[in-house]
């Protein structure tokens, strides 16, 4: 019986587990196989194989029975299924999976199968620069982040070039270049714009090509992940079948898998992380299987934390013994606390004169970009909020089709509809945040999940410093606008809650001192070395770039310091 | 049988040599009315003639070439909650007496000019709830017609896999 039981628990041993699958989870998993680790990545959700389990890739519109609509027998357990679409249906989480409590508004979007929300994202990639890293400590909140620009650019290098970015080389300070293939391309009105801004602002505001992570001109290195060109679908949110944008199941996953050193257990309930209180070290994981209900173990001398940023505050905290009552690593009682996300309450369009010769063609999976521009060399004297934001631009020329009547007109007029007067351009803000203590997420005391593990309060609120920077954007875009020319201005503050932007960051922050931060300047719990926060739940504070290539690029510097220290025996 | 029984429903004679309407020309038995449906035939018959009536068909393009009533007649036994399932059946009952009262004669069997003042009627009707129904019956329509292949592909150049994006193009003149 004892043999067994040690046979058993051998079996459940590995060099290393990575919490999660999603982008940053896919890139430990496959920086860890490559150096010859024996990883088990721990999935909560389903299985998603690459191209088998995209059920609606490249679909036609009128390949769906309903034309998108969801019947109503499939939409039980998805809150009141208005919002429903067959298209991505698949990736639904259930109300019950994971019931949560907002204290205040707040929307939290979860991708619970393997690749996350590596399936759902919307693929930008611009680059931290040292604006972003050394903004807390030259504005003073937060605390000071642990690295700079130079320890992370050899791994932004090392993540652009297994990914695939397209985009321009731009030679922007405050938008540092990243390794690229040709750019996915403005269009004429967005040319103009892009000249525009340059002739009223100069250097101090650009628009480029948003970098993305697609493949226009796939390498060698993406063929043999078996990816091929982005072919324009733009049906990006079902799953690729070509592989043509960077997600965890088209890329990293199915390559840790080739080395022969990755397990994925798939329907895997992270319930906590094990401390041993005798060897004072982190030892394992436990589990509950989403089928059986069933408490497991597995066991590993590394354990990398990536379940997505509030999950994985919520299994740090949920992770207590006699060591670490008050969660995993948290002796300063800092975990879950300093919560940040991004301002995209702000939206503006306007009518674009001009240019009725001209018209746009075929797909686009990607827009234009304004990188910050307030606030970003020094804290200006006539603003009155902290930090900035960055836009995205996208212009197009519609069509439209008079729909007023019945009959054989009708019939024409939807065979043969007329392009717009006009072309439009739509704006939308990416404002920073500022971490504050009281915006923090705790578990229930009262109230668990289905697996019996408690469910997470969420309380988040939008500060004066986010709505002074709104106002500014609304302005800013109006006078940008009105300088290019441009029409029937149109600017909006939507108040959406915090966390529909889906990029909550934060609770379990890098810092350089044990008493202010959780994680140090390589991602490991300052108190327990062997685990590694490499997701959203690391960052000291937000930047506006979209931030899943900064966490992919921490990830795989953390996950190649980690095989360093335990083959140095520290770990 | 079901082809006997759409013939009765349209209020034509079963046997002998009967102009159908250009819409039915093309229908097999297998075709004609889902069987599953809570939808009766003649409701069925229904709601495929006040699509034919919204975008009627010209060189073989429009709503029921385009299947656009089978469409319908599924998203609403399907994607529908019940209660508006039986708005749209007693508002189509309110149609067909309305087609009797003005044509002395069924919905399906007026021309199309009198089918079309029939349905307009709702939309101009002071009851809400007939201008709700002509709403909803166009909106969908008009979305089953325009997501239609025939219609995506060889009228507004849709293509699944367009394999570029060109943002200067042109305008013919």
């Amino acid at each position: 019986m004892a043999n067994l039981n040690i046979d058993s628990k051998k079996k459940r041993t590995y060099d290393a587990i990575v919490i999660g699958s999603g982008a940053t989870g896919g890139w430990a998993a496959k920086e860890l196989c490559d150096n010859g680790l024996n990883t088990l990545v721990l999935e909560r959700g389903r299985n998603v194989k690459h191209m088998e389990d995209y059920p609606t890739a490249s679909k036609a519109p009128w390949e769906f029975e309903f034309r998108g609509s969801v019947p109503l027998d499939q939409r039980t357990g998805y809150g009141d299924g208005s919002r429903l679409r067959m298209e991505t249906l698949h990736w639904q989480l259930k109300d019950d999976e994971q019931p949560y409590i907002a204290e205040k508004p707040f929307r939290w979007f979860r991708g619970y199968h393997v690749g996350g929300k590596s399936l759902l994202w919307a693929r930008q990639t611009q680059r931290w620069s040292d604006f972003d890293f050394e903004g807390p400590a030259r504005d003073g909140f937060a605390v000071d982040w642990p690295i700079r620009y130079n320890d992370i650019e050899p791994w932004y290098d090392h993540v652009e070039k297994f990914a695939g970015i397209a985009g321009d080389k731009d030679g922007i300070p405050e938008l540092p270049d990243s390794i690229v293939q040709p750019a996915i391309e403005l269009n004429v009105v967005e040319h103009y714009f892009k000249e525009k801004i340059k002739e009223h602002y100069g250097d101090a505001r650009h628009l480029v090509a948003a970098r993305c992570a697609h493949l226009t001109d796939p390498q060698e290195i993406h063929l043999q992940q078996g990816r091929g060109k982005c072919l324009n679908q733009t049906m990006c949110n079902r799953g690729c079948n070509l592989g043509g944008y960077f997600s965890s199941n088209s890329s990293t996953i199915p390559w840790a898998m080739k080395t022969g050193n990755l397990t994925i257990r798939p329907d895997s309930v992270v319930h906590s992380i094990i401390y041993d209180d005798e060897k004072e070290k982190v030892t394992g994981v436990r589990i509950i299987d989403r089928h059986s209900k069933e408490m497991m173990e597995f066991y590993a001398n590394i354990v990398f934390v990536n379940a997505s940023a509030l999950n994985s505050n919520m299994i740090l905290m949920n992770s207590t013994s006699n060591r670490f009552p008050n969660g995993l690593g948290n002796d300063n009682g800092l975990l879950g606390k300093y919560i940040a996300w991004h301002n995209y309450r702000g939206n503006a369009s306007a009518s674009v004169p001009g240019f009725e010769d001209k018209k746009t063609e075929g797909r686009r999976p990607s827009y234009a970009y304004i990188p910050r521009f307030r606030n970003v060399f020094e804290q200006e004297s006539g603003l009155d909020f902290q930090r900035g934001y960055a836009v995205g631009v996208s212009a197009g020329r519609g069509s439209n089709t008079n729909t007023d009547t019945i009959g054989d007109n009708l019939r024409e007029n939807i065979l043969h509809p007329e392009l717009n007067d006009n072309w439009h351009i739509g704006t939308w803000m990416m404002g920073e945040t500022v971490p504050l203590e009281k915006n923090h997420v705790r578990l229930s005391e009262e109230k668990t999940d289905k697996y019996g593990i408690p469910q997470l309060i969420v309380s988040c609120e939008w500060d004066e410093n986010d709505d002074k920077m709104t106002e500014d954007y609304l302005r800013e875009m109006t006078a940008m606008f009105e300088k290019a020319g441009f029409t029937n201005i149109g600017v909006e503050d939507t108040h959406s809650p915090p966390g529909a932007d889906i990029h909550e960051m934060g609770g379990v922050r890098m810092g350089h001192d044990p008493e202010t931060s959780l994680t140090n300047k390589w991602n490991q719990l300052h108190h327990a070395k062997n685990v590694f926060i490499t997701d959203g739940a690391c960052m000291t504070s937000t930047g506006s770039q979209n931030p899943t290539l900064t966490f992919m690029a921490l990830t795989a510097r953390a996950a190649n310091y980690a095989v360093e220290e335990m083959k140095k025996g520290n770990i | 049988m079901k082809r006997r029984e759409v013939l009765k429903t349209l209020g034509l004679a079963a046997t002998g040599l009967v102009a159908l309407p250009s819409w039915a020309s093309g229908w097999t038995a297998r075709d004609v009315a889902i069987q599953s449906s809570t939808f009766s035939s003649k409701e069925q018959a229904l709601l495929s003639s006040i699509a034919e009536t919204i975008i009627p068909a010209k060189n073989n393009v429009g709503a029921i070439p385009q299947e656009v009533d089978k469409f319908l007649i599924r998203l609403f036994e399907e994607c529908y909650e019940k209660v508006e399932r039986d708005t749209i059946k007693s508002q189509l009952n309110v149609m067909n007496d309305r087609a009797m009262e003005d044509f002395s004669s069924s919905f399906t069997d007026c021309t199309q000019q009198q089918r079309e003042q029939v349905f307009r009627s709702f939309d101009q009707s002071e009851d809400e709830s007939e201008q709700e129904f002509f709403q909803l019956l166009k909106n969908e329509t008009i979305r089953g017609f325009r997501t239609s292949k025939v219609v995506m592909e060889d009228y507004h150049g849709y293509r699944v896999v367009p394999g570029f994006y060109d943002g200067n193009v042109d305008v013919e003149a």
